[in-house]
């Protein structure tokens, strides 16, 4: 992220869910990034620490409480 | 009973998980419509999302009704492929929250069997969601469930056979026998009802429902159905 926006990362199985959760943010005038698994949250790994981060607590795989 | 009430657990995340996204979505919408100008790109999309999702919960509501209703047993020829698809849209979901991969080996070319498709619905469902709480156990990465379908001759006639495989820890150690017992449970707070009622819903319609230990690890479960011409 290059501005100053807070970024709030959103960690969901269900795109729906993820989808709305990330335009309800941008309506906000948030910046939202989505990822559909814990793995792919952790592949993604940056510099930049997200503001916030929302995270569902089952996911396949890496659950969101082992993340 | 145990399988309905995680069942009704199941079912209220299937439709909350829509309606989640139908309240966030509408309320993007309301604000965007506050601005100035609009983004209506933004708006149409979030509106499509909406009836999308309403649809989305409305098909679990009328595949609940379908599976729930009392109606009266029916004979009709069912396919039990077709079964398989009805059920898999209900357990899935729940397995996947446990972790648990979902796979299927579907014979296209299966007799149909003469029966309540609803009840062997039921049948399958219980064994699917008996399949996941066997493995609540399991190390993750080994959190399988494979469902079969298959012909088999018996006696000159032709049976459809479905087989439900997981990969929790089997029944070695314990009395295969009393597994279709009444009240007789492995689950903590299982009332043990499921796998009796199951058999007895697949002996009225002629065909026989059985356990076997994997040769690795787990059980699966097969539903043997006679074929009809």
């Amino acid at each position: 992220m290059n501005s100053d926006k807070p970024v709030v990362f959103i960690v969901d199985d269900d795109r729906d869910v993820r989808d709305s959760l990330r335009r309800l943010l941008t309506s906000v005038g948030l910046a939202a990034e989505v990822f559909d698994t814990a793995q792919a949250f952790l592949a993604a790994r940056r510099a930049d620490v997200p503001s916030c981060l929302v995270l569902d607590v089952r996911l396949p795989g890496l659950s969101g409480l082992d993340l | 009973m145990t399988t309905l009430g995680e069942l009704t657990a199941s079912i209220a995340h299937e439709v909350n998980q829509p309606l989640a996204a139908i309240i966030a979505d509408a309320s993007a919408c309301l604000r965007w419509l506050a601005a100035e100008r609009p983004d209506l790109d933004s708006i149409r999309e979030a509106l499509d999302s909406v009836v999308k999702d309403a649809e989305r919960a409305a098909e679990v509501i009328v595949r609940i009704r379908a599976l729930l209703s009392y109606s009266p047993v029916t004979r009709e020829p069912c396919d039990l492929v077709d079964i398989v698809h009805d059920v898999l849209p209900l357990a899935g979901p729940e397995l996947r929250r446990r972790g648990i991969v979902l796979e299927t080996a579907l014979a296209p070319d299966l007799p149909r069997v003469i029966g309540d498709r609803i009840q062997l619905q039921q049948v399958l469902l219980n064994l699917l969601v008996n399949a996941g709480e066997a493995m609540r156990e399991t190390q993750p990465e080994r959190r399988r469930v494979v469902v079969r379908s298959s012909a088999e001759c018996r006696d000159g006639e032709v049976w459809a056979i479905l087989a439900v495989e997981d990969a929790g820890p089997g029944f070695r150690e314990l009395d295969e026998a009393r597994l279709f017992e009444a009240f007789y449970t492995t689950k903590p707070g299982g009332l043990g009802m499921g796998l009796s009622i199951s058999r007895s819903i697949v002996e009225r319609h002629g065909g026989q429902l059985w356990g076997t230990s994997n040769p690795g690890r787990g059980a699966t479960f097969h539903l043997a159905l006679p074929g009809t011409r």
